[in-house]
């Protein structure tokens, strides 16, 4: 059972497998998903050890040289941003000194436990039932939340959506005395569903739930047509 | 000096860091791009890319999320499959199926690490129930789409996903709990 009904798009995404729009949907997923990028950690520590099964091939001595040749001609670039989801796992010095492909190996297994524990699911606090509105009207969904502690996972999908157009994305929105809070955005797929996986860092609390259909996947409030709502 | 030091050196421009780097994981690139390219001068050209790329991005580095050596070859895969793809595009016939696998040289003295490791990881492959380890490795290594998977074996795209799927769980599961013998030698490795 996985956490997040997107996990498995981690292997899709680590092979290089997507299309460029796939790639963005992920990757606006994963800005908001933990679950998913844990997996997408273990997915990547596990394929980096593939380059090790390979036969060993000697490159000609004269390699080294062009190497170097390319190096001293190419500019130092100006420092660059890491990617905004980079996932430190610990930062032990007994594992950081350990080789790289046993490195990886304890990688994995750290990142296992952390989606286990995440998979023991906290039972369901709330569950709400969604329908389409009439630019939706095939549309149907189930939204849960659990808690743990002080996090909130919520969990959302949905069904018979209208196709997007590329850059697109549906948003699910949490309301509360007319607040809007976002609850994570979605893509479809050939037959309209979709969903998010999120934990949320604090105690969530709504009166009501809309899904709206975006320009792009980045809004902080709706501006595009509300397509689905709580029942 | 160890390589996240090599990798700081690179960071404040001092480009001879690039060749001790080299002559740590150089092999190592070569190696899998000639494993997927099945030619030497591409996987020299591929080589150079990607310690070109190591270079330019050497600040980007986080210790924190692997070591150097996965970041040079997570780095040396991705340069190749972007290379395999544009040249199965130019001339579909020659990249319908994995190269064969090279006949593998002896390992230079210094490797021994790297040798162990590779053992354990082919022999997990080996493991692994032939239509995943056949679909993971045309995946990998063959760089092939999901759907130019399903076309080649001739079964459906969601076949493709699952043994591809189930095939790195294998994989997982047999490098997690290794047989007897490589338990063994694996743990006579001593830390860096």
């Amino acid at each position: 059972m996985h956490t997040c009904p997107h996990a498995d798009e981690a292997i899709a995404y680590s092979l290089r497998q997507m299309t460029a729009d796939e790639t963005r949907a992920y990757e606006t997923h994963l800005a908001s998903c933990l679950a998913c990028r844990l997996k997408l950690e273990e997915v990547t520590a596990t394929l980096d050890l593939l380059p090790l099964a390979v036969p060993d091939a000697a490159p000609p001595p004269t390699l080294k040289a062009k190497v170097m040749e390319q190096v001293a001609a190419e500019p130092k670039a100006s420092r660059t941003a890491p990617r905004r989801w980079s996932l430190p796992v610990w930062a032990a010095a007994a594992v950081i000194a350990l080789a790289f492909g046993t490195y990886s190996l304890v990688r994995i297994q750290v990142l296992q436990e952390r989606l286990a524990s995440m998979e023991r699911a906290a039972p369901v606090e709330r569950a709400v039932s969604l329908r389409g509105t009439e630019s939706a009207p095939a549309a149907t969904g189930r939204f849960v939340m659990a808690r743990e502690g002080n996090m909130t996972r919520i969990a959302m999908e949905a069904e018979g959506l209208p196709p997007l157009q590329s850059g697109e994305a549906y948003q699910l929105w949490l309301i509360k005395d007319g607040q809007r809070r976002s609850g994570g955005v979605f893509v479809v797929d050939a037959i309209g569903c979709g969903g998010v996986a999120i934990w949320l860092p604090d105690a969530v609390e709504f009166d009501a739930l809309g899904i709206t259909r975006e320009p792009d996947p980045l809004g902080l409030q709706p501006r595009g047509p509300k397509m689905m709502g709580s029942i | 000096m160890d390589d996240v030091a090599l990798v700081a050196r690179m960071a404040a421009g001092d480009q001879s860091a690039v060749g001790d780097l080299y002559d740590r994981y150089g092999r190592q690139v070569y190696s899998l791009a000639f494993r997927m390219l099945a030619d030497g001068a591409a996987a020299e050209d591929v080589t150079q890319d990607v310690f070109v790329k190591v270079w330019r991005s050497a600040d980007r580095f986080d210790a924190e999320r692997g070591r150097v050596g996965t970041w040079i070859l997570h780095i040396a895969y991705t340069t190749t499959v972007d290379l395999v793809r544009t040249r199965r595009r130019a001339m579909p016939s020659r990249f319908d199926d994995l190269p064969d696998e090279p006949d593998a040289a002896a390992d230079p003295a210094g490797m021994a690490e790297t040798a162990i490791m590779g053992a354990q990881v082919k022999s997990a492959l080996m493991r692994i129930a032939p239509e995943q380890r056949q679909a993971l490795e045309l995946a990998y290594f063959g760089a092939m789409t999901q759907q130019e998977i399903a076309a080649k074996l001739g079964i459906p795209l969601g076949t493709v996903k699952g043994r591809v799927r189930l095939g790195l769980e294998a994989l997982r599961q047999f490098l997690m709990t290794p047989r007897r013998k490589e338990a063994d030698s694996h743990a006579h490795l001593s830390p860096r």
